[in-house]
């Protein structure tokens, strides 16, 4: 499989310029964006969604709705909270239509060959009540909790991506954080996580 | 004390736990070619359309702001002002002085006595005269804030 280099710093200014580009349908522009993005937005889609395939298809999909809706973009403003608010949108609509239509467990990540099955249980018990914990949620809260945890966005950037206020992420943040700590203390003081 | 405007902190134990919990997204997994490649054949007629059709940034006007703030934020306020003087003011057309009400249907004379006497009987004397308009217009005031 090839391996993606690790994507350059974003430079919203040089983001600006391939945006004004695609608007004229220069398809080098899109490609260098599809680079520059891939990688972080299939990491949010994942956690999202759970499945490789899944994911793959919703960075596909929001690539492509960049497309639909270049000419909403603001210039000016940066690139990566707007095309991330298209793709997470679009990954809480695809959570809810899952969950509709069968009860949404979190999937099974891959085990590691090294692993010992003792530790492989203790692990899979942690995964399953953190997912369980995580689940409980409620959308916005899950949402914040992995953007800022686990994706590294600033409270800013959820704040533009959720379309919400700043002091609207702090408080979801905060809450998520309080039940989640209560929910993980047995398994810190088991040594298991 | 702390900003409550500024970033929280990360919290490392946390995203550790979730991390571990959750599972780092496969990336070794993803074929990335093969991804790069798919996006770029389902953007081929959007963007060829856009070469034949180029689109203007959206003017400010109707751009949608982020966050509604400052004179923005005064305006439902402001409505809903105008509609309550709008409430007020045709309340207050039915007061005792106030034009009369052109659409009431008056009462025949039999029955028209006969509700006055029904009302006076009812009612201590004062405040019967306060509503047939004999007493003065202050005393209304004064039963309602005196007794």
């Amino acid at each position: 499989m090839e391996l993606l280099p690790p994507p350059a710093p974003v430079d919203d200014d040089e983001d600006a310029a391939l945006v004004e580009r695609v608007r004229r349908g220069d398809a080098a522009a899109f490609d260098t964006l599809v680079g520059r993005y891939m990688r972080r937005a299939f990491g949010v889609a994942f956690r999202l969604l759970g499945q490789r395939e899944d994911a793959e298809d919703l960075v596909q999909e929001s690539f492509l709705a960049v497309l639909q809706r270049i000419d909403t973009f603001q210039p000016g403003r940066p690139f990566a909270p707007w095309f991330f608010r298209i793709l997470v949108n679009r990954g809480l609509n695809a959570r809810k239509a899952r969950a509709l239509r069968a009860t949404d467990e979190i999937p099974e990540t891959a085990e590691s060959p090294w692993v010992s099955p003792a530790r492989e249980a203790e692990r899979g018990e942690l995964r399953d009540h953190v997912g369980r914990a995580l689940d409980a949620l409620p959308e916005r809260q899950r949402a914040v909790v992995q953007l800022f945890e686990l994706e590294g966005f600033s409270g800013p950037e959820i704040a533009e991506i959720l379309e919400i206020s700043d002091g609207t992420v702090r408080w979801h943040l905060h809450e998520a954080r309080k039940t989640l700590r209560r929910l993980l203390a047995p398994f810190d003081r088991r040594g298991s996580a | 004390m702390t900003d409550p405007n500024r970033d929280p902190e990360r919290d490392p134990a946390l995203g550790a736990a979730l991390r571990r919990a959750g599972g780092e997204p496969p990336f070794d997994e993803v074929d990335w070619a093969g991804l790069r490649g798919r996006i770029a054949a389902g953007a081929e007629l959007p963007l060829a359309r856009l070469r034949r059709e180029p689109v203007a940034a959206p003017s400010p006007s109707r751009a949608r702001p982020a966050r509604v703030g400052g004179w923005r934020r005064v305006v439902p306020v402001a409505a809903a002002a105008c509609v309550g003087a709008v409430a007020l003011a045709g309340t207050l057309r039915f007061l005792p002085g106030a034009a009369a009400d052109s659409s009431a249907v008056a009462l025949p004379p039999q029955e028209a006595v006969l509700v006055e006497e029904i009302v006076s009987a009812s009612l201590p004397d004062g405040f019967a005269a306060l509503l047939s308009g004999e007493a003065a217009a202050d005393a209304l005031l004064e039963a309602a804030v005196g007794s």
